[in-house]
């Protein structure tokens, strides 16, 4: 608050002034005042429509937009820091203090911070040649290639200066000591990034130093990332014969760059956490691999339990056929003991007597049988004896020593022979008269 | 995440035959890059654990499996400041 001030609302209170006007100066002075006070910061956005860069290096411009203009000034020191070259026509955000400029009594914006005002521009931008690289190929899913699951070295293209390299070397060391890293320094922002990012990424790729490369910046406006959406960056990253992580600012952002690298990882950190394993995750498992290998009880004791095992089943085999033996020998002595050999002896002999007896019933039918078969046979052979015969009163007759048959066997005269039971009578034919 | 096979391993690999049937050396291990030496180092343990190699075999690659062990450990140790920031060219 100043005297000036109070001297206008002094006059609103009646008092009267010696003089009720001021000077030209001190209005001015005065709505510089007011104006400092209401706006310490400006910030409005439109299209430069008039430039004129001063020798001095100050840049006087014309802010517009359908209704209005503003007159601005930008010192030479400001100027200087520009990011990009401002054009008319192009449309900017400004941060700057009002004023009026005593000496025109103009009204005026002292810009301090300037800024290409992108983001619409950009957003078709990006659109366009995200459409444009998707139909060539360079973000197809299928030319993405899985990280190396542990790096020889990893390749980080970002800024040297800054928390981004810190925080990834962080993360790195914590997660593998060992590794190492090779930093392929360059801007990341403002003319002239996108081509030494891209060169950043050809240099590592032909040093053929590192298996895997990072490119990282910290998170920013769609302005502040532009770099790594440019064509030339989106064709450095697919023509790396390495793996590619992104690692380009915030989560929320997605750049081309994150759309053409093999992983897109939401942070520079990430990516960090990403391209090397935990150290004491593959510890971990090579202890466990190597408890595995070590714990004979899964691989060798049970080899000692088989034998031992075959060899108890073979004992005990033994022993229950020796048992089996034992006890068989052990009924056939228990049958052996209850046989009294006395009494088997008299068994013997009593069988031996019946037998002894059916022989001899036996001989003896056999024998009487025999002679009665001899009987029978001697009698018959008796009835055909030639005596027994004669003795029945039949005769034979006989002429010249021979049998006679028939009367056919003599001839008159012939002498003959009859044998009778008890001697013989001789004569002579007299006349044979045959039968019939 | 998927990790793809890692770059910068010998040419002339080896195989896990190989170490099974005892045809390899102490310095054939110790060329080995780590994602080679710790699939081997898995494979040996898997078939060791299955029970059905002859014995020596098993002890053979029981040996091995130890050697590729150290080798792994040896990999990871290591703890100084590997920053490297890369020249122009």
């Amino acid at each position: 608050m100043n005297k000036r001030f109070n001297s206008i609302t002094a006059r609103g209170d009646s008092i009267v002034p010696e003089n009720p006007y001021l000077s030209v100066s001190d209005v001015t002075r005065l709505v510089n005042d007011i104006l400092e006070l209401q706006f310490p910061q400006l910030l409005f956005r439109g299209e430069i429509s008039q430039l004129t860069l001063a020798q001095s290096g100050h840049i006087y411009f014309t802010v517009k937009d359908e209704g209005a203009q503003l007159s601005c000034a930008m010192w030479a020191g400001v100027a200087r820091t520009l990011a990009f070259k401002p054009r008319v026509g192009m449309t900017v955000r400004c941060h700057g203090r009002p004023n009026v400029y005593a000496q025109t009594g103009r009204f005026q914006v002292v810009v301090h911070r300037m800024f290409e005002d992108g983001e619409g521009e950009l957003r078709r931008r990006f659109l366009e040649l995200q459409k444009r690289l998707e139909s060539e190929g360079f973000f197809a899913p299928e030319r993405k290639r899985s990280l190396p699951f542990l790096p020889r070295a990893v390749g980080i293209v970002t800024s040297s200066t800054g928390a981004v390299i810190h925080d990834m070397m962080v993360k790195i060391r914590e997660r593998f000591p060992a590794m190492v890293v090779y930093l392929a320094d360059t801007r990341v922002q403002g003319e002239g990034a996108a081509s030494e990012i891209s060169q950043a990424i050809r240099r590592l790729d032909r040093s053929g130093l590192v298996d895997v490369l990072i490119v990282a910046r910290g998170g920013g406006s769609l302005e502040d990332l532009w770099a790594f959406n440019e064509e030339e960056v989106v064709k450095a990253v697919f023509a790396c014969s390495k793996p590619v992580i992104s690692g380009v600012g915030h989560e929320v952002d997605v750049t081309l760059c994150d759309l053409v690298a093999d992983v897109r990882a939401p942070t520079p950190t990430a990516a960090a956490e990403m391209v090397v394993p935990h150290v004491e995750d593959l510890l971990f498992h090579i202890s466990e691999l190597n408890r595995r290998l070590r714990d004979t009880d899964r691989w060798y004791q049970p080899r000692v339990q088989r034998v031992d095992e075959l060899s108890l089943r073979l004992k005990s085999r033994l022993v229950s056929v020796s048992k089996e033996a034992a006890l068989k020998v052990k009924a056939a002595e228990a049958t052996l003991s209850r046989i009294k050999p006395d009494r088997v002896i008299e068994l013997l002999g009593l069988k031996l007597l019946a037998f002894e007896k059916r022989l001899s019933d036996a001989a003896r039918r056999d024998k009487r049988d025999r002679l009665n078969k001899l009987e029978a046979l001697n009698s018959r052979l008796e009835a055909l004896s030639p005596q027994s015969v004669l003795n029945r009163g039949f005769s034979v007759l006989y002429s010249k020593g021979a049998h006679v048959r028939s009367v056919l066997g003599v001839k008159r005269g012939d002498p003959i022979e009859v044998r009778v039971a008890d001697g013989i009578i001789t004569g002579v034919v007299g006349k044979e008269i045959a039968d019939g | 995440m998927a990790r793809g096979k890692g770059v910068g391993s010998v040419d002339d690999k080896i195989s896990l035959e190989d170490i099974m049937q005892g045809r390899v050396t102490t310095e054939q291990v110790a060329k080995l890059s780590f994602e080679e030496a710790l699939t081997l180092l898995e494979g040996v343990v898997a078939a060791v654990e299955s029970g059905s190699l002859p014995l020596d075999q098993a002890i053979g690659s029981y040996e091995r499996g130890t050697h590729l062990v150290q080798h792994l450990r040896a990999l990871l140790s290591g703890a100084e400041e590997k920053l490297r920031v890369l020249g122009e060219e």
